[in-house]
């Protein structure tokens, strides 16, 4: 896996931003599924195969909000440790803490970071899950 | 003298002086009594003593008269005794005699010969009675009666004749001699002896041949002739003998005794006339006297008091020229000495007086027509209080009708937090027996803080406002109402305090703001969105912009690449400004969270000097930071006060030209925390200043060399210090305006209490 450009999943309803992500990890060598509803998403990652290194999730969806998306997500203990970036709009503590609870990795605000900042954070996400599965025996 | 002597002196000599008066008047009327006693009453006692024996002697006399001699039976005197009448006559005839030498020898010595002679004449009439009484009485015991003295004898000689036997011619002439005889002796007429003698001389010629019985004759003939001629020395019928002298001598006694004794008794009359009438002249000029002692001396004190009350007078009316001119040296004098010293220094003060009372006139007349004023007012508002007695009622009844029928809870209780008023809109938004209920919250409408828990009675704001003594607001009053509704009250108290400052009832207003809450909640929330809407395109420019720039899109030429930089520059100062409009959208809905924990400044300070220390150096300034050594941590938010420090050093950074110098001092005072953040830029311009922390202020001289900016910043700071019981203060001057003594450049001093911010369980924080 690590041979292979990582995989990124990106959960967006704004199809601009959608665009712009997936525009930006592409270049930055990343493979790219964008998903512009929730249930796209839960729909993939029921029918592929290789999983996403890790996803890329905006709070609030047209069909469901990051929450329920976070909850089914942990439902399933083969997605279960997918680090998960929320980059939102709103950053409430309490929505951040939920999330965060559920397992997200980090809770972002859209506006103050510049997409190259939040590919750095998804990159060291991925190499941080690796060094974990490498080693899951010792846990 | 006299006028040199004390008014004691004066008045002690007068009184002797009157007591002396009389004592003479005393001593004359003693003597004068003396002489009545020493003269007028023995010489008065003499004389009646007396008249007294001399009455007594005429008593005596009579009583001898009548008794021993008309009734002579058995009578001792004729038979040779003594009469016990004739003693005492005796006896008191020789107390006249001796009373009436008593008398001359008491005329004589006053050389009284008129009296002398009158006593003489007395005497010898008196020797003359005295001579002829003792003659009757001897001539009586001469007679005698019945069977004694010549009586005796003669009734013996007929005795001795009738019982002899005789012819009838005897007898006849005997019965006849008897009775001539028994005839004289009633009658005393001498017609009868003459008869008596003549029978006789017929008895002897008839007896010449009986020589007895003639002799017998003879006896009863001379016996007979000698009481005759006795009866005849005595005087029987009273006129004639012994008798006539003696009532003849003795009417010559008893006149002049009498006379002498109203001439004494006259003297005594006189003398007390004399005393009566001396006592009454002496007594007039004694009064006489007295009176005009009494109208002198009451002068000697009078003159001088009326002359002092009439200067008293005249010093009342105000003439202090008045002064008393007295020169007796009496305790009068003295006073009027005193009196003068003394209107002497009431003048000396009077002339002050009346300069204090100038100044204090021309005052108090300047305070009349205030008072006038005054008055006038008051007559008017009196007026009008009257006139508005009845509209007082109306609106009395007017604000009970407000009080029971605003929509506003309201209830005045006291310090116990008892009700003492509570109106009915307090009644239906905190359910009956609120203030009845007191420390139990468990009552008809359950009353819970918003998150539902049970309020403590000690947080209400009345038992606030009782504690702290200050007025108390707070919005999270939440109540359950039995239909389900859930209502958020607004409660404010406030302290009632007497004059003395104490608390003796607190009136608390409790307002439904559960609509107010929702339209704030809804604005909120509709700026929140909306901002949060902003973003989403905002991200889209912001990073597509990116990508442009980055070349992510092919190479561009300088100038398309300095474009699309623009576009990413002022994006990112659209997207500060959501975020500064929405940070102040929160402080203002007062949702804020406000989470303190301890907190090191330094770190914090460190951390954010980090992160603007690109910006610093692309500027070339230099930013020094000083932290007091033993700062502790503080009880902070440190969202909030991050933000505050950001905002204060992003603005010195901006507005210091390049090169400048940016410093931040954290200190201690007292029990405050002290943050300094200055700079040497370029200062905001004096008439800008009052308007520092308006919204959207931003100062005209670097609006032209600082176009990036949304005039928040300060507004922001200024409301997250104040919420926190901090202060926030700041100098500043341009180059044009600096003082010599000053730099030119801005400072902002904030202070934090040591204590702490206080926790909020709010809605949102900063930076969602």
């Amino acid at each position: 896996m690590s041979a292979q450009n990582p995989t990124i999943m990106v959960v967006e309803d704004e199809t601009l931003l959608l665009q712009a992500i997936t525009k930006k990890l592409k270049l930055s060598n990343m493979d790219v599924l964008s998903c512009s509803s929730g249930q796209q998403a839960v729909d993939y990652l029921n029918n592929i195969e290789e999983l996403p290194d890790a996803v890329w999730l905006d709070y609030y969806l047209k069909d469901m909000n990051g929450l329920a998306f976070m909850q089914k997500l942990k439902e399933n203990p083969r997605w279960e440790n997918i680090p998960v970036l929320v980059v939102s709009n709103s950053a409430s503590p309490e929505k951040v803490s939920t999330m965060l609870g559920l397992g997200a990795k980090k809770y972002i605000l859209k506006a103050e970071y510049r997409l190259d900042q939040i590919i750095e954070l998804i990159k060291e996400f991925i190499k941080e899950n690796e060094t974990n599965k490498a080693e899951p025996q010792t846990n | 003298m006299f006028k040199n002597l004390r008014i004691r002196q004066k008045l002690l000599l007068s009184f002797g002086f009157l007591t002396f008066l009389i004592l003479v008047l005393g001593l004359f009327m003693v003597h004068y009594l003396n002489t009545i006693k020493q003269d007028d009453l023995p010489l008065r006692l003499t004389i009646i003593q007396a008249q007294t024996a001399l009455a007594e002697m005429r008593n005596n006399e009579k009583d001898f008269l009548s008794t021993d001699v008309v009734e002579y039976y058995n009578q001792p005197f004729f038979k040779g005794g003594k009469s016990e009448n004739v003693d005492n006559w005796s006896n008191n005839y020789k107390i006249v005699s001796e009373k009436l030498i008593v008398l001359e020898n008491y005329y004589k010595n006053k050389k009284d010969t008129y009296n002398v002679n009158q006593i003489n004449d007395v005497k010898t009439h008196l020797k003359e009675y005295h001579d002829k009484f003792l003659l009757i009485v001897t001539n009586y015991q001469k007679r005698g009666f019945k069977d004694f003295g010549l009586e005796g004898e003669m009734r013996t000689a007929i005795h001795a004749i009738e019982k002899s036997p005789l012819s009838p011619e005897v007898t006849a002439l005997m019965l006849n001699a008897r009775r001539n005889e028994k005839d004289f002796f009633l009658r005393h007429d001498l017609a009868e002896a003459q008869k008596f003698a003549a029978t006789t001389a017929k008895l002897k010629t008839a007896l010449a041949g009986n020589p007895q019985l003639l002799s017998q004759v003879d006896t009863y003939i001379q016996k007979f002739n000698q009481i005759v001629e006795i009866h005849q020395v005595i005087g029987l019928t009273g006129t004639t003998g012994a008798l006539g002298d003696m009532n003849t001598a003795i009417v010559q006694v008893e006149p002049p005794l009498s006379a002498l004794s109203d001439a004494a008794i006259k003297h005594t009359d006189n003398d007390i006339n004399y005393i009566t009438q001396t006592i009454l002249i002496l007594a007039s000029l004694f009064f006489i006297i007295a009176i005009i002692f009494g109208i002198n001396i009451s002068q000697l004190l009078s003159k001088p008091l009326q002359q002092m009350q009439k200067a008293a007078e005249e010093i009342t009316k105000g003439n202090l020229g008045q002064r008393i001119a007295i020169d007796s040296k009496d305790e009068l004098g003295l006073l009027a000495v005193s009196f003068n010293r003394m209107v002497d220094a009431l003048q000396q003060s009077r002339m002050t007086l009346e300069q204090d009372v100038q100044t204090k006139t021309h005052e108090i007349s300047e305070k009349v027509v205030d008072l006038e004023n005054t008055k006038k007012a008051m007559v008017n508002i009196m007026e009008d209080m009257q006139t508005d007695e009845e509209a007082m009622k109306e609106q009395k009844n007017l604000l009970d009708t407000v009080v029971h029928n605003i929509p506003l809870g309201i209830a005045l209780t006291d310090p116990g937090g008892q009700a003492i008023l509570v109106n009915e809109a307090q009644t239906t938004l905190l359910g009956p027996g609120f203030f009845r209920l007191r420390e139990n919250m468990e009552q008809l409408y359950k009353v819970t803080k918003p998150d539902g828990s049970a309020y403590p009675y000690e947080e209400l704001t009345f038992a606030v406002a009782h504690r702290e003594g200050k007025a108390v607001t707070k919005d999270d009053l939440t109540v359950q109402h039995p239909d389900g509704r859930k209502i958020t009250i607004r409660s404010t108290s406030a302290p009632i305090k007497n004059q003395q400052g104490q608390i003796i009832s607190i009136i608390s207003v409790f307002e439904d703001i559960t609509k107010e809450r929702d339209i704030d909640r809804m604005k909120t929330e509709f700026i929140s969105l909306a901002s949060h809407q902003l973003r989403t395109p905002l991200s889209a420019i912001k990073w597509f912009s990116e990508m442009l720039v980055g070349g992510d899109a092919g190479e561009l030429t300088p100038e398309q690449k300095d474009f699309a930089q623009n576009i990413s520059d002022s994006t990112q100062r659209m997207i500060d400004l959501v975020n500064a409009l929405l940070n102040v959208s929160r402080m203002e809905s007062g949702r804020i969270v406000v989470d303190p924990k301890p907190t090191d400044l330094k770190e914090l300070i460190d951390t954010l000097v980090k992160e603007l220390q690109v910006k610093i150096n692309d500027r070339q300034q230099t930013l020094i930071v000083s932290v007091h050594q033993d700062l502790p941590k503080i009880n902070v938010d440190a969202k909030l006060i991050r933000q505050v420090y950001m905002n204060l050093l992003t603005n010195a950074i901006k507005y210091t030209p390049k090169g400048g110098e940016i410093s931040v001092f954290i200190s201690k005072k007292d029990n405050d925390v002290i943050s300094q953040v200055s700079d040497n830029g370029y200062g905001i311009p004096k008439f800008e200043q009052t308007k520092m922390f308006q919204k959207f202020f931003r100062a005209t001289n670097i609006i032209k060399i600082e176009t990036d900016g949304t005039g928040l910043g300060l507004y922001l700071i200024k409301a997250i210090i104040e919420s926190s019981k901090g202060r926030l203060w700041f100098e500043s001057f341009t180059k044009e305006e600096v003082p010599a003594d000053k730099k030119a450049g801005t400072t902002f001093w904030f202070s934090l209490p040591m204590s702490g911010m206080e926790a909020k369980k709010g809605e949102v924080t900063l930076d969602e």
